[in-house]
């Protein structure tokens, strides 16, 4: 609690002493401006030829100031790379108390055609993120590396929720962001590019990807697009994101980072591991073969061991180097990114039953107190090689290796709400999960002649995920001291997903026939294999003189198997399983000016599916193997009316899918988190139109305001709802079609420079619906007390799960060149979404509006080296994550002994984390 | 009207106590075996899909999983013994009729002999009843029968192997000794026998049902009830023994929100030794169980030594405004027995102690924290008030029922628990029982709902015997269970 008052506060006021320092009179001032587009030059030198304590740095609007020149003849030196420096003689008199002199920089001429290869330092920046957004054919979010620098970001999630329109989903267990919902669209309904290349997924179920996998630093731009042209791939509808990996600089160029930090989680309570060397990667079915039967001493017990520790400090490292050889036309970068960090929650759960109570009022199976400790360690290495054959090709070969490994212990304490109320439970969870993406992309690029252009890419790309023997210990008691031992299941789970593509554009130029018109053609190919494996062994305690066996200690507790087959796990079903897919795709669109001001971008993308599953279900399973095939046409058309040279308007129409994850059209059965969980090999893949209307003004370099209307149609809509179908006793959560679903909304963002302040502001808003049959549970005639139970439906309208009606972002940035500092303070303000649909009327779960705050600084330690201080300090408020029901039950009302924490008589708290602080300090130098 | 349902009820009492207690004249008329289709051959273990008639007299062997396929039938005649290989599955999408007789009994069991360890106190770790040798009688929802009468099931529970398993289940998973689950089915068991399993002996996910005059052993390893009925169940279970059950010998359950409310009926059912074979002991019950939206009718059921007497349960509660319950008998060796009657935490109830029960537990009759308008007290769905500890030390050891066979107070045992199966046991009344003449027989407390459907003479439910006035499943004008 001490925390959550003060600290924010604490960092308000120091960021408030710092920025009065400099606010005093001048003498000299002006701007600093790119002399063609009149942009700012944020970090130009403005210094006295012959006294070098007089200068300053053009700050984010490119002025500048100095103070207390004497009076008399003065030279200064105006210089900024990648510019022409220039001389400025300036006559002082003394009664001349404000001089203004503007200065506007030649850019230096580049030698070479290639100019995207010398022009990337700058797409580091601010910027060119600006410009990417202004020039951009389509809808466009760039976040630079420079920004991600200096946010309070560590991993690719996180810097996600900065940009407007977009929420990250928090994982339970640390409360790090994992998926991006763009629009109000959830994760399923946006892809994950780098380097403009579809990487596959990692996760066991899906296509998308975990993007707390990559580290923030590795990086050189984050863009988010959000309409779609005909040569991109067509399976977003909320958008794409797409990281742009660093490339070779044009000098040598070393970058160290490393710093330390800690999350105040474990300042208050100890942070449990667990032996992690003594988990197979295998299960035994796989070590020993699927007719070996398993004896309970084959499981390791250490796994279940929980040592209480104080961690070491969370550590980050990163270190890149890049130059170019053989006369510039060789270019190598190398980047490492390696993070390691403690973190958790505590968490309230409840688990709500699979029938609600008469009337379809919420009823609960138990509460639970949850305690995650989580290691995670993350690591990035990426690499690059351009090769200028001469002027008209380029070729470039990338490798990217990405590893996310967690280890993730779970105390939880039970408490039972219904059979045996009261009784506790006490389970202890150890699962370690890791996950590895690689990607390897050959690419070229052809001046046929200087109408004529080709580009191509070979890709060869693999995500893999293991979760073995992810393991429960669980006891029951009805006096806490003397615990009944428990049934305990071990799982293996791990998957595999490769692609093999193949990408070719061509573009003709015709500039000499009609001006600023491009025709462009291409197709691509890509051939996947993905596999998962599944297994569990289910083992009972052993009943000690016709009682039940106490638990004592886990090196105590005895476990067998029950009943024949069952030591054999369950190495045949459904969960295992293999998917071929091959998308192939092909494209034509046209861009040309018809007006004086009118851009126009149109095509149409055609992409053919084809997905075969098998899984070794016998014969006789419905399901076994399956297919699925079909074509989509995609149209998408984007208009671009420049009002000014600072001032677009744009309207943009484009069609796309959403193909179904892999796993959801597997018949699986497996057991999940809270209900059983259940694929559906009849879904189909969900279609969109998609219209956008946006302004843009452009009013400074690294400025912006942006106001945008859109409007989605989505046919099919993919969700996941609860059905009964395997017995009474078990709800599961199934991916099925529901109708139609629109999403409407308005975009606002603004970027705006005050001398050294800056304000970084979007707003979404967000309105989708769906309508879907839900389930009652109630008497026939309320009314007659005699009358039976009856479970019927309903038809019920609500927004899509996962989307917020309203999403804000608030930055406010301080940026002192002169001295070095940076400091931004960033608060991100989530609405309530639907985080769970469920399947009866009225009991969805909703996540609750969510305001976090971070903080992060940059302090240049010296002016000769180039050496920096930084700090973050993320989730200042230590804001918990609240999930509702959005109906009461008047057995639950607050200040019942039944179930705590709440707080309304009209809702139910049904779920609350809480993730702590968590600090970072650490030097960056740049060579 | 109602007096005349009672003197009807009263008449045909009196013309079943004549029928049953004089000798009655012998004429016997043979009638020819039952056949339908083809008989089934058992010169070669049986594998894939089965139909037809299981001849009188023969054994067959299930050498691999099979089927009775959707629209096929298969009827076994009495006498017939069916030996299933280690881990597999009769699985019925059709019809099953095991039609096997009192002085021939059917035998579906395993293909391997085990001795059977009923001595008192045995192992349960140790014990081959809970070997879990195969994996049951699997009806699928297609399945509109299956009917048993005088026929053993013994010793399932095994986990489906990697080839076959049911629709919707997977490799792995546990098996019931038998599983039904159509709400517009019929499954009728009548005098056989379940012995042995690892989680439920039955289980009735919806159906309509009769089980009556039945006896359940060692049902249940570590957990698991003897008849766990779910929503959509309708039907009498009457005068079944039950012995040693794991956790519920008979439950009701209206989770599921399949076919019509859960309502059921359970009389004339002896209940010995439930309830003590939980891993989970912490809220569980130990003999009746009432609960989630179930209602129907308990009288004149007789409980020995049980963990727990007739639970209806609070949360998820039981419909507790249309249930009606009364006439039961308890006797309890030990306090805890006794303090269970009308069970208590952490068996949380909402059971309301009836002046008809013996024994009457007098002090709770007039406490208003005992009574239905403070325990039938519904918020949100939760009867919030339970039934609170109170002292049942007067009746410890009172009223033995006197059975033929089996020693009250027990003795010599170490736990009440050690009792699991009947062996050389009877739980018949003796004629000085005060178990005598205690129940009910009023129609207007208690009828059978008499729900299957079947109308073929041939497979109708062979006798609905009405509630007894004897209490347990043993009558003494001979009626009832007749193992």
């Amino acid at each position: 609690m001490y925390y959550r008052f003060t600290s924010p506060f604490l960092f308000i006021f120091l960021f408030a002493l710092i920025i009065s320092n400099s606010l005093s009179a001048t003498i000299l001032k002006g701007k600093i401006l790119d002399s063609k587009t009149n942009e700012p030059l944020t970090g130009a030198i403005f210094i006295d030829k012959n006294n070098a304590g007089f200068y300053d740095v053009a700050t984010l609007d490119g002025s500048y100031s100095i103070k207390k020149i004497n009076s008399g003849q003065h030279t200064f030196i105006v210089k900024y790379l990648g510019y022409v420096s220039q001389e400025k003689k300036i006559t002082v008199t003394q009664n001349k108390d404000v001089i203004i002199l503007d200065v506007l920089l030649d850019p230096e001429a580049i030698s070479l055609n290639q100019v995207e290869v010398f022009a990337q330092l700058d797409r580091e920046t601010s910027q060119s993120a600006r410009n990417s957004e202004k020039n951009a054919d389509n809808l466009l979010n760039v976040i630079p590396a420079k920004s991600i620098e200096l946010s309070p970001d560590i991993t690719v999630a996180n810097v996600l929720q900065r940009v407007s329109g977009v929420t990250v989903q928090k994982t339970a267990n640390s409360g790090e962001g994992q998926y991006a919902i763009i629009r109000g669209m959830d994760k399923r309904y946006n892809y994950t590019l780098v380097n403009g290349i579809k990487i596959p997924s990692p996760n066991d179920k899906n296509r998308y990807v975990p993007m707390d996998i990559f580290p923030a630093e590795i990086i050189s731009h984050l863009d988010v697009i959000k309409a779609l042209t005909p040569d991109m791939e067509g399976d977003a509808i909320g958008g794409a994101m797409n990281l742009q990996l660093k490339e070779a600089p044009d000098r040598l160029l070393v970058n160290v980072t490393g710093s330390a930090g800690y999350n105040s989680l474990f300042l208050q309570r100890p942070f449990y591991t667990f032996d992690k060397s003594v988990v197979n990667l295998k299960s035994p079915a796989e070590m020993y073969g699927t007719n070996y039967h398993v004896k309970p001493t084959d499981f390791p017990i250490e796994n279940l061991k929980f040592n209480p520790i104080h961690p070491f400090p969370n550590f980050n490292g990163s270190f890149s180097i890049g130059d170019r050889f053989f006369n510039r036309k060789l270019g190598i970068i190398l980047s490492l990114s390696n993070q390691n960090s403690f973190s958790g929650s505590d968490a309230f759960v409840t688990i709500p039953r699979a029938q609600p109570n008469p009337g379809t009022l919420p009823a609960f199976e138990s509460k639970e107190n949850r305690t995650y400790s989580t290691q995670q360690n993350r690591l990035g290495i990426h690499n690059k090689i351009d090769f200028l054959l001469n002027r008209n090709n380029t070729l470039s070969l990338y490798n990217a290796y990405f590893e996310l490994d967690k280890y993730i212990s779970r105390h939880s304490v039970v408490t039972s709400l219904s059979t045996g109320v009261g009784n506790t439970e006490t389970k202890d969870r150890s699962q370690t999960q890791l996950e590895r993406i690689y990607n390897s992309t050959l690419q070229g690029k052809h001046s046929i002649n200087d109408k004529l252009f080709v580009d191509w890419s070979a890709v060869y790309s693999k995500a893999w995920a293991y979760r073995p023997d992810e393991v429960e210990l669980q006891s029951n008691s009805t006096n806490i001291d003397s615990p009944i031992l428990q049934g305990i299941t071990h799982k293996w789970m791990h998957n595999t997903d490769q692609d093999l593509a193949g990408y070719l554009n061509i573009s003709w130029k015709p500039d000499n026939l009609f001006e600023n018109t491009e025709v462009k053609a291409g197709g691509m190919y890509r051939h996947k294999n993905r596999e998962n494996y599944f297994n569990e062994y289910s083992l009972d305690p052993v009943f000690v003189n016709n009682a039940p066996q106490l638990f004592t200690t886990i090196d105590n507790a005895k476990f067998a198997f029950s009943g024949y087959n069952a030591d054999l796990g369950s190495p045949v079903n459904q969960n295992d399983y293999t998917v071929s897919e091959d998308v192939d795709a092909f494209y034509g669109e046209i861009k040309t000016k018809v007006l004086e001001k009118l851009n126009i971008l149109a095509g149409v993308r055609v992409e053919q599916t084809r997905l075969a599953y098998n899984t070794p279900m016998p014969e006789t399973f419905i399901g076994k193997s399956g297919s699925q095939a079909y074509m989509d046409v995609l149209p998408g058309m984007h208009l671009k009316y420049e009002l000014t040279k600072k001032q677009n308007l744009r309207l943009s129409y484009f069609s796309s899918i959403s193909r179904p994850g892999y796993f959801e059209v597997i018949p699986y059965n497996i057991s999940g988190e809270t209900f059983d969980e259940k694929g559906n090999p009849y879904l189909r893949r969900s279609r969109a139109q998609n219209i956008d209307f946006r302004y843009e003004l452009f009013p400074g370099a690294s400025e912006q305001i942006l106001a945008g209307f859109f409007y989605k149609n989505i046919k099919d809509p993919i969700e996941y709802s609860l059905v009964r179908e395997n017995g009474p006793s078990a709800l599961q959560l199934k991916p099925q079609n529901f109708g139609t679903a629109t999403n409407l909304g308005f975009e606002f963002v603004i970027n705006k420079y005050f001398g050294n302040f800056g304000v970084s502001a979007n707003y979404t808003f967000t309105k989708s619906s769906i309508t879907t049959y839900k389930k009652t549970y109630q008497r026939i005639n309320p009314q007659d007390q005699t009358s039976d139970f009856t479970t019927d439906s309903v038809r019920v309208t609500r927004p899509m799960q996962g989307q917020a009606d309203h999403i804000a972002n608030l930055s406010i940035l301080y940026k002192n060149q002169k001295i070095g500092l940076d400091l931004q303070l960033s608060g991100v303000y989530t609405g309530k979404s639907i985080s769970q649909v469920s399947g009866w009327d009225g009991l969805d779960y909703w996540s609750m509006p969510n305001t976090t705050l971070d903080f992060s600084f940059q302090k240049k330690l010296s002016r000769k080296i180039n050496l920096s201080i930084f700090g973050k300090a993320r989730n200042l408020l230590n804001s918990p994550a609240i999930t509702r029901i959005l109906k009461s039950n008047d057995y639950y009302l607050p200040g019942s002994l039944q179930l705590p924490q709440q707080d309304s008589p009209n809702s139910i708290i049904v779920q609350k984390e809480i993730y702590g602080l968590s600090f970072l300090l650490g030097f960056r130098y740049t060579l | 009207m109602k007096s005349k349902i009672i003197s009807f009820s009263a008449l045909a009492l009196f013309v079943g106590s004549m029928l049953t207690s004089c000798t009655p004249d012998q004429n016997t008329v043979s009638t020819p075996p039952i056949q339908i289709g083809q008989s089934v051959s058992d010169a070669s273990p049986l594998s894939g899909s089965v139909k037809g008639t299981m001849l009188s007299g023969k054994t067959y062997t299930i050498g691999d999983d099979v089927t009775v396929n959707a629209g096929d039938t298969l009827l076994l005649q009495s006498g017939v013994t069916v030996k299933v290989g280690r881990g597999k599955t009769i699985l019925v999408k059709g019809v099953l009729i095991s039609l096997g007789s009192k002085t021939q009994p059917n035998f579906i069991g395993p293909d391997k002999t085990f001795t059977k360890t009923d001595a008192v106190g045995y192992s349960s770790a140790a014990d081959s009843a809970f070997i879990g040798y195969w994996t049951g009688i699997n009806c699928e929802p297609s399945c509109s029968l299956l009917e048993l009468k005088w026929t053993h099931v013994d010793y399932t529970g095994a986990n489906f192997g990697a080839t076959f398993f049911p629709t919707k289940g997977k490799a792995g998973d546990g098996s019931f000794g038998i599983f039904f689950q159509n709400s517009t089915g019929d499954f009728i068991m009548e005098d056989s026998w379940m012995y042995g399993s690892i989680d439920d002996a039955i289980r009735v996910s919806t159906g309509r049902i009769h089980v009556m005059r039945n006896t359940f052993e060692k049902c249940g390893f570590t957990g698991g009830d003897g008849l766990n009925v779910k929503s959509g169940s309708v039907g009498d279970i009457a005068y079944n023994l039950f012995v040693g059950g794991a956790t519920n010998s008979s439950k009701a359950s209206n989770k599921g929100g399949v076919g019509p409310q859960t309502n059921v009926n359970m009389y004339n059912n002896t209940y010995i030794s439930g309830g003590y074979r939980q891993k989970d002991p912490t809220g569980r019950g130990g003999s009746i169980n009432y609960e989630e939206g179930a209602k129907g009718k308990a009288f004149n059921n007789l409980m020995v030594n049980c963990r727990a007497g007739v639970r209806i349960h609070n949360n998820p509660a039981a419909d507790v405004v249309n249930m009606s319950y009364g006439y039961n008998y308890t006797y309890g060796d030990s306090l805890r027995v006794m303090n269970n009657v009308y069970p208590v935490m952490p068996t949380s109830t909402v059971t309301i102690p009836q002046s008809t029960d013996i024994p009457a537990y007098t002090a709770l009759l007039s406490n208003p924290n005992y009574q239905q308008a403070y325990l039938y007290t519904i918020v949100g769905g939760v009867c919030p008030n339970i039934v609170q500890p109170y002292d049942g030390s007067a009746y410890v050891k009172v009223g033995n029922p006197m059975f033929v066979n089996f020693q009250l107070p027990m003795t010599g045992i170490s736990r009440l628990s050690d009792v699991s199966a009947v062996g050389s046991f009877n739980f018949r009344l003796q004629s000085g029982s005060p178990a005598i003449g205690k129940g009910t027989a009023d129609a207007s407390k208690i009828v059978p709902l008499n729900a299957t459907l079947v109308t073929n003479d041939k497979f109708k439910p062979t006798e609905v015997t009405l509630p007894g006035v004897d209490m347990g499943c043993y009558q003494s004008n001979g009626s009832g269970n007749q193992h």
